[in-house]
């Protein structure tokens, strides 16, 4: 078991950290010193493990998402699907690099886009808070030059986001969503698309990126551009909140 | 001059041919894109941009268009931008 701090929860969870297993654990005993130092408290663990996961529920765990990291080999040269190049045309990325369209982007996330995110379906918590740590981590990344966030416009308007990295030979898709006033048009397409075009400009091999169990239909979306399951792994949180 | 009906039920029956799901004669006003009709997000873009195409017209600009009806009344009145 591997211990990581996650500094970035402090402002919403609270002090938090995440207990990342590697399968071969068969029933951990947690140091119950986690509990009165951290009041987040993640597991990250294989999938299948049942026996690993059934202990954790023992120690006051509650399951909350299957997380698939999914990849796309760029070098396989995968279509696009022809709906998407259809859409594609009438829509660009704009880097967001003025205080005044960063602040917009944080309103809108603020309305609630990750309605699926663990956070936001989780009881103890909510959209709001779901929302706070969102904004949080992109407060904290904005101006990076490694780390852009973008606006996705469409004829000109921006109905959406997506913040990425490229590291090594790919590009990672961190995060990135489509504006609620904007649900139902098929614009999510854009989320892959474009960080796919900016890979290839990158002159990168590969696009990486996490998706979660509770959010079924954007697998779907990453299927039809060819990504496949590299890895799975369940997560579980244990909370000192009332 | 085709109507919107026209233009609505050709575009939807293209993308349900190509789903390999079974062309339909009529699509009633209370039909759901995505429930009854099963249009995933692509099939959602497809049709966002041929109606685009088609009618020059936003018919989301309102909000979200759920139904047959409210696509057919987004194009038979469609607001000024």
């Amino acid at each position: 078991m591997v211990l990581f701090d996650t500094p970035w929860n402090l402002e919403t969870l609270g002090t938090s950290v995440e207990l990342r297993f590697d399968g071969s654990e068969k029933l951990p005993e947690i140091n119950p010193e986690i509990w009165s130092r951290h009041r987040y408290v993640a597991a990250s663990l294989p999938m299948g493990n049942l026996e690993l996961i059934h202990s954790l529920e023992d120690q006051g765990f509650r399951f909350v998402e299957t997380k698939f990291s999914l990849d796309l080999d760029l070098i396989a040269s995968p279509e696009i699907p022809e709906e998407v190049k259809l859409l594609a045309r009438r829509s660009r990325l704009e880097r967001i690099n003025s205080i005044n369209a960063f602040e917009l982007l944080l309103q809108q996330i603020q309305a609630g886009i990750f309605q699926t995110d663990r956070i936001a379906l989780d009881p103890k918590f909510g959209i709001q808070t779901s929302a706070a740590r969102y904004i949080n981590w992109l407060r904290n990344s904005y101006g990076l030059e490694s780390s852009p966030i973008d606006s996705i416009l469409y004829r000109e308007k921006s109905v959406g986001f997506i913040f990425t990295e490229a590291e090594n030979n790919h590009l990672q898709i961190k995060l990135g969503g489509i504006f609620t006033s904007y649900d139902g048009r098929g614009y999510g397409a854009l989320l892959i698309y474009h960080p796919i075009q900016m890979a290839k400009i990158k002159g990168l091999n590969r696009v990486k990126t996490e998706i979660s169990s509770n959010n079924v239909g954007i697998w779907r979306l990453y299927q039809a551009f060819g990504f496949k399951i590299v890895e799975a792994r369940y997560l579980l949180r244990r909370t000192n909140n009332a | 001059m085709p109507k919107p009906h026209d233009d609505v039920k050709k575009i939807l029956n293209f993308i349900l041919e190509k789903k390999g799901l079974p062309l339909r004669n009529q699509f009633e006003a209370s039909l759901t894109l995505s429930g009854d009709l099963g249009l995933d997000s692509l099939d959602l873009a497809e049709l966002t941009v041929r109606l685009e195409d088609r009618s020059g017209i936003d018919v989301f600009q309102n909000g979200i268009v759920k139904t047959i009806g409210e696509l057919l009344a987004a194009l038979e009145s469609p607001s000024t931008p």
